[in-house]
């Protein structure tokens, strides 16, 4: 590839003159009649071989030196710097990024953003080209997941500045190693892959928009076919505080809650850039769905303040519990702060499911009720009375709490529905249900698991006891295996030497902590709780956590992971399954005293109302990020009214379309009913400001461009063109370096040099310089 | 006056021609090679007291004048009491030193580097044929007419032929002045002559063709430049000196052959019949003057090997100093042969 291909092919051929020029002299010379020939063909007999080597070595070099002049006129690309031809038709792919960093802010660049610097630039090389000319462009948008806006690049220059100018700021970070990879694929195509591109990657550089973490794949092409120009990272530091969590602390909050009640959210912020000591304000905002807009009163509002240094906060704060547009419909707190720097970290958005009541079920035989001496009690009596401590158990009371507890009977059928048979009643009862107990696994058969493992499936909290009376039990198996558990369940129950208590120090939680909320006081509910019997259960890591310990560090109740799947992918489950605990320690006289304790209560409660919450539908999402949505939702509908349409859900649970805008979408069922909403908030990863040095960028780049050119956006050189001034800035400047290869002309000034001593030493002129010497002195003489 | 004997297959040259023989054109001509031997003989025996050219017998013949530069020993001086007249006794010319003058007339012959105005002497630009350059051959004609005319005017009997590949022009051996006129027909079978350009050298068979004539013995003076191989020269010399013949051999070379210092690489055409070659002769010129020197030595120490004089003659040298040096050395030899 040459700069000027037209002066390297003619130049090439010039290669042929030295031939040309020995064998025209060949004939154009007068021979010379020799008497004395027969020595001189004796002579060059005995010399031929070395005569006919010098002469090819002459050869050799006085070609090579002209080859080596063609190729210096020529100009080869050696370098990526040079991969586009001044002559031919170009080729920009611009990879424009409109990630979060881009957007706008309060100290930045002002209210438009970094977004319209960069802007400016792009439109500025697209103006630089020229459509007659043949150039074309390509554009990569880099708000994760990259986006293919415009390839394969395209001849049509003005409607891709047009697309540029509509080019907003999202909230997803910038997908710099996936836009790479596009444009390999793009510059790979069988049609594509011989020509040569410059690429322009216009972005801030700060941490947030180049994850120095991670690598950036090399393009795999050949050195010098893709030229590099890249904006040069901002090196001011900029503050900025993201807000990056809004958690409540219940997951679910009931409806039929009393008036007056309040809910406690915990907000989580970080920091960047200068980390001086400052103040930011959190305001927290609650209310319904369709009523998410900030301009009526916070409901709360706090003071983080920040010491010099601190990056991390976290912040707790009280307010009145919002009451649903409806019963059931989500109700969505919304955290703002101050403005800074960049203005779409500063809103975080949560909604938090409601329920009028949870409905709990409780497979047992008969019913549940007060049974009067403790020793009457089952264990189904004691999760009801648990779960409903202020009713007497009554059918009508039962129904009317917040939890109301159900009961069905295994003796009478709990199964699903199958192609040929509708489900039993059991079995629609624990479809409904948002937690399932079972008290007496041993009267289940496998149609009664199946049962429970699509309730579980589709989010129900299930709770797994041993029944009090047999030593060996046979229903582990069914229930490992239905449940698709990676455990091991003894097979008999052992009698502890001693009770145990219950240890009033947790191991540590991986996810939400299910007894978060009565944590401070849980050494003290604990107190007098013994163990004396219990069913083992042992499981592989990760499938398994540990809620509560024994003293001697033997798990007695342990969960299936939090709101995961269990021995499954999430693309398989949706990542929807309902918790699913496990309580070693049937709820028996015979095994512990559990039940008659005063911790039963508040167990059973927290238990339930957190992990009902686990696994419902509302939940908060990360721009640019796909979402684990509930199995079920077929299609996300704009709750905000952001202008968008419909985005349908795949069955792996993946929104078709990714989402990189902030904002609040509902889920949809296939039937049209609303299963839930979620929110997708700023990637805070993305909001990083710190500063980065062009070393840095250089090293994160240096696998897809070894060798590039920065760019400026005040350069003079480049104004007032930009990026395109800047491109054509390069081309004019190879222009005015001087027009021939520097290396190439050294190369052939050694070869002329190497000519000219070969030419010296063949036609021995030492030896005729001496003849002549001698003529002159005989003549003198 | 003998008749000048012409090979067959040889065209008569117009010089030789009787009916022709005083147009002005072959007169020019003969006028130039007297006065080229005139000037030669002339020169050698300017200054000296003692000329080298007396006779080379010890029995009385006859008269003929002085001229100057003869031996006063020799002056008559009973002719001039009676006559008034300078008078040398001239002695009885045996038979063995009759002079035959081998003249090689091959293409190589006809190679020249030196202008002939600077060679002639006599301010021509270019021969009467148009030539400018001063051949080898020009040279040897030069020397044989010189050796000619010397024995002539000793009244000794004077034979001469010419040849290449075979005797071209064969002079028979005489006394009278009229083999003058046929040695210079004879020497005019140039080998510049079309018909006789581009004819290699077969001393051997020219040797065979000489030896028949020839029925005493003879001093033979081969005038050439040897450019054959050793074993031919090895051969003929060895065949004249069974025939108890004394050989005198002159090499005629050109400087520009001796030092070969071309910087053009023109193509070399050969001049009996080799291949042109195409070279740089500054590349092959050390390889070249090696194998011709060693060549030269060849010849010299074959002639010296057999007895016989050598004398190198190079066409841009002037003939006298080499001449003299080489009759000297020969009257100095006989003289020792004869009566030392």
């Amino acid at each position: 590839m040459f700069l000027n291909p037209m002066l390297a092919a003619v130049g090439l051929a010039c290669v042929a003159v030295p031939v040309l020029i020995h064998i025209l002299m060949r004939r154009r010379r007068r021979p010379v009649a020799w008497g004395a020939m027969r020595f001189l063909l004796e002579a060059y007999r005995r010399q031929r071989r070395r005569m006919n080597l010098e002469q090819l070595l002459l050869l050799f070099s006085r070609c090579l030196l002209v080859a080596l002049l063609a190729l210096a006129l020529g100009k080869p690309i050696l370098g990526a710097a040079g991969a586009l031809s001044a002559a031919g038709p170009r080729t920009v792919y611009i990879l424009f990024d409109n990630s979060v960093a881009t957007g706008p802010g309060s100290d930045v660049s002002g209210s438009a953003g970094e977004i319209e610097e960069l802007r400016a630039m792009a439109l500025r090389s697209i103006g630089g080209l020229d459509r007659a000319r043949g150039d074309r462009v390509g554009l990569i948008l880099l708000a994760a997941p990259a986006e293919n806006a415009v390839l394969p690049a395209s001849s049509e220059l003005s409607a891709v500045s047009e697309m540029i100018k509509q080019v907003r700021p999202s909230a997803s970070r910038a997908d710099l190693p996936g836009a790479l990879i596009q444009l390999r694929e793009e510059l790979t195509r069988k049609d594509n892959a011989d020509s040569s591109a410059w690429v322009v990657v216009l972005s801030p550089f700060r941490a947030g928009s180049a994850d120095t973490r991670t690598s950036v794949q090399s393009l795999g092409l050949p050195a010098g076919r893709v030229a590099f120009i890249v904006s040069e990272p901002k090196e001011k530091p900029v503050g900025n505080v993201s807000i990056t969590g809004l958690d409540p602390v219940r997951s679910v909050m009931l409806a039929g809650e009393e008036p007056g009640s309040s809910t406690s959210v915990t907000v989580s912020l970080t920091r960047s850039g200068p980390l001086d000591a400052e103040t930011s304000i959190v305001s927290i905002y609650a209310g319904a769905a369709r009523e998410v807009s900030t301009t009526q009163g916070a409901a709360a509002s706090i003071s983080v303040a920040w010491s010099a240094g601190q990056s991390y906060a976290q912040a707790l704060a009280g307010f009145g519990s919002p009451r649903p547009a409806r019963p059931g419909d989500p109700v969505v707190l919304t955290a703002t702060i101050n403005p800074d720097a960049l203005s779409a970290d500063n809103r975080f958005v949560r909604p938090v499911e409601t329920r009028e009541r949870l409905d709990v079920v409780i497979i047992t035989p008969g019913d549940v009720g007060v049974r009067g001496e403790i020793a009457n009690y089952r264990a189904a009596d004691w999760f009801a009375l648990a779960l409903s401590p202020s009713a007497d158990l009554s059918f009508r009371r039962r129904q009317a709490g917040e939890i109301r507890i159900s009961t069905v009977d295994p003796e009478q059928g709990i199964a699903p529905s199958t192609g040929t048979q509708r489900a039993s009643r059991g079995a629609g009862i624990l479809r409904e249900a948002d937690a399932v107990i079972v008290p007496r696994p041993d009267l289940l058969d496998p149609a009664a698991w199946k049962a429970i493992r699509e309730s579980n499936d589709r989010g129900a909290m299930v709770l797994v006891c041993p029944p009090a009376g047999p030593e060996v039990h046979t229903w582990t198996d069914t229930f490992i295996n239905t449940m698709g558990l990676p455990w091991q369940v003894s097979r008999e129950s052992r009698k502890l030497a001693t009770p145990l208590s219950i240890s009033g120090e947790r191991p540590p939680t991986s996810g939400t902590d299910l007894l978060g909320v009565i944590a401070p006081e849980l050494t003290a509910l604990v107190g007098g709780v013994t163990v004396s019997r219990m069913l083992d259960a042992r499981g592989t890591q990760g499938g398994l956590e540990e809620i509560l310990r024994l003293s001697d560090g033997t798990p007695i109740l342990i969960a299936a992971a939090f709101g995961e799947s269990v021995g499954e992918t999430p693309s398989e489950t949706g990542n929807t399954r309902g918790t699913l605990l496990y309580l070693a320690a049937a709820p028996d006289v015979e095994w512990t005293n559990l039940p008659a304790t005063p911790f039963m209560v508040p167990l059973m409660q927290e238990l339930v109302r957190q992990g009902v919450g686990l696994a419902v539908g509302s939940r908060a999402a990360v721009a640019g990020v796909p979402p684990k949505l509930p199995r079920g939702a077929t299609e996300l509908v704009p709750a905000e009214g952001q202008g968008q349409s419909v985005i349908p859900i795949s069955a792996s649970g993946v929104p078709q379309i990714p989402i990189r805008d902030a904002g609040l979408w509902t889920m949809r069922s296939s039937g049209g009913s609303t299963i839930g909403a979620v929110a997708f908030n700023a990637d805070t990863a993305g909001c990083d400001t710190t500063p980065l040095t062009k070393e840095q960028v250089a090293r994160w780049l240096s696998p897809a461009a070894s060798n590039f050119t920065w760019l400026k956006a005040g350069d003079p050189a480049a104004a007032p063109g930009g990026v395109a001034d800047s491109v054509e800035h390069r081309l004019s400047r190879k222009q005015e370096t001087p027009p021939i290869s520097v290396p190439l002309l050294i190369a052939a000034a050694i070869v002329a040099a190497v000519e000219l001593i070969l030419a010296r030493i063949f036609s021995h002129a030492t030896r005729e310089e001496t003849l002549g010497e001698q003529r002159r002195s005989r003549g003198a003489a | 006056m003998s008749t000048a004997e012409q090979n067959d297959s040889v065209p008569r040259p117009p010089e030789a021609d009787a009916s022709i023989y005083l147009h002005p054109h072959t007169l020019s001509r003969l006028a130039s090679f007297e006065l080229r031997a005139k000037m030669i003989v002339e020169g050698l025996s300017s200054g000296q007291h003692r000329s080298p050219y007396q006779g080379l017998s010890v029995e009385f013949a006859q008269h003929r004048p002085y001229v100057p530069g003869d031996d006063l020993r020799h002056l008559d001086w009973k002719v001039f009491g009676r006559t008034d007249k300078l008078h040398l006794k001239q002695h009885q010319q045996e038979t063995n030193l009759d002079l035959v003058v081998l003249v090689d007339a091959s293409g190589s012959m006809n190679y020249g580097s030196r202008s002939f105005e600077d060679a002639s002497g006599e301010g021509n630009k270019a021969s009467f044929d148009g030539r400018t350059m001063w051949s080898k051959f020009d040279h040897a004609t030069a020397l044989a007419a010189a050796m000619c005319y010397i024995t002539l005017r000793q009244g000794d009997r004077v034979g001469l032929a010419v040849y290449s590949d075979e005797v071209r022009a064969l002079v028979r051996r005489s006394s009278s002045q009229s083999t003058w006129r046929q040695i210079v027909g004879a020497l005019s079978v140039h080998p510049a002559d079309p018909k006789n350009r581009g004819r290699e050298t077969h001393l051997k068979r020219t040797v065979d063709q000489v030896m028949g004539k020839l029925a005493n013995r003879c001093i033979i003076a081969a005038i050439s430049d040897f450019y054959i191989g050793a074993e031919e020269l090895r051969d003929s010399l060895a065949q004249l000196k069974h025939a108890g013949h004394d050989v005198i051999v002159f090499q005629v070379v050109d400087r520009a052959e001796e030092e070969f210092a071309f910087t053009d690489s023109a193509p070399f055409e050969g001049m009996e019949g080799e291949p042109a070659l195409r070279v740089d002769p500054r590349s092959i010129r050390r390889a070249y003057l090696d194998v011709f020197h060693a060549h030269m030595a060849t010849v010299e120490k074959l002639a010296r090997s057999f007895g016989f004089d050598y004398q190198k003659l190079s066409t841009h040298d002037w003939l006298g100093p080499p001449l003299a040096s080489f009759v000297a050395r020969r009257n100095a030899r006989i003289k020792r042969s004869k009566y030392g």
